[in-house]
């Protein structure tokens, strides 16, 4: 019995299809006759032969040229209207269409600028990696400031995942909202004595709120160049000193080595940055 | 613009602030783990900030709002 259902199934879904290239193959003819009458100035006949297949019978590709051929015939006929609906109609198909200013009749080219056929937003997921370049602003050592030395360094990758949100203010600039999840590591020594240094690894983890302006100033082989500038707030998640580590290089004393301290609980609970960079899409 | 793009960026974010809650300076033993640090390790944590050089890369999605300009 189950074997019966999956050979009717099978032998629907084989029609359905074969049923549906048919269709498919009949309206590529209707379209290149359309396109004949067109060109032939029968322009009146074209709607009627093509607006079935409009509907449903169409691929993609077809559907936008057929939808274009209805424009100009609409165009022709004088019906401003009706040709601004089928524009409008075909960039709903292909919201990116782009006119070609070689090919395309003056009318054509006339009717589309005066409709928004850029894209307003965009939406999208973000991630890479980071070097930490952290920065000395004041020793507090436990012993003389001068020899403590400390040492920030960076060590090793850190990364960063999140959403990316773009508004695009003008042909030139857009904005861009970026929440993301950051980590980044690095690297603290200092000498404690003459005999002694500590070292830890730091990993800390933000939730970045960064606001950014992008400047477009280049094109090249469909390639867009931009600079950013901008600023970040970002939210302390976490913060951990790992591996700490009190050694005694050049004398006999017992080392004193951890697991991690949880920084968090000294650690200011937001990051600010500004924000300069490049970019191409 | 095509409907779907990739976005590739080097950034550089320069941190403006100290990282080290400074109001808990005069504070150090009074804090389980600044006190740990201090006592076990002999370390009392600096004023500090982080900033990063960070490369993006991002899958976009573009939506369009099309009408009749005014």
């Amino acid at each position: 019995m189950k074997l019966l259902y999956t050979q009717i199934l099978t032998t629907f879904f084989i029609l359905l299809s074969i049923q549906l290239t048919i269709a498919q193959d009949d309206c590529t003819v209707k379209l290149i006759e359309a396109e004949k009458l067109y060109e032939d100035g029968k322009i009146e006949k074209v709607p009627d032969l093509i607006d079935n297949c409009i509907e449903s019978g169409f691929n993609k590709e077809n559907k936008i040229s057929a939808l274009r051929l209805l424009t100009l015939v609409y165009l022709y006929e004088d019906n401003v209207d009706k040709a601004g609906e089928t524009l409008l109609q075909l960039l709903k198909v292909s919201p990116e269409y782009k006119i070609d200013r070689n090919l395309d009749p003056i009318e054509f080219i006339r009717l589309y600028s005066m409709y928004s056929t850029e894209s307003v937003f965009s939406l999208g997921i973000v991630g890479g990696a980071n070097i930490t370049t952290p920065r000395l602003i004041s020793t507090y050592s436990a012993t003389d400031y001068d020899k403590a030395e400390s040492k920030y360094t960076s060590n090793g990758l850190g990364f960063s995942i999140g959403l990316k949100g773009t508004y695009h203010f003008n042909n030139e600039i857009d904005i861009i909202f970026e929440p993301k999840f950051s980590q980044y590591s690095f690297l603290i020594t200092e000498n404690t004595s003459n005999l002694s240094q500590f070292s830890g690894n730091y990993k800390k983890s933000y939730i970045d709120f960064p606001l950014i302006g992008s400047y477009y100033f280049y094109d090249y082989r469909g390639a867009s160049f931009y600079v950013d500038l901008g600023f970040s707030y970002g939210m302390l998640i976490s913060s951990k000193l790992n591996n700490p580590l009190h050694e005694f290089p050049e004398v006999e004393n017992p080392d004193k080595k951890g697991s991690y301290i949880n920084s968090k609980a000294f650690s200011k609970d937001y990051l600010l940055t500004g924000i300069i960079g490049v970019g191409t899409k | 613009m095509a409907r779907d793009n990739i976005q590739f960026n080097v950034r550089y974010n320069f941190g403006f602030n100290n990282v080290f809650n400074e109001e808990l300076r005069d504070d150090i033993e009074g804090i389980p783990q600044t006190n740990e640090l201090l006592y076990d390790y002999n370390y009392i944590e600096n004023d500090f900030s982080i900033s990063n050089f960070s490369i993006l890369f991002s899958y976009n999605r573009e939506f369009y709002i099309h009408k009749k300009k005014k």
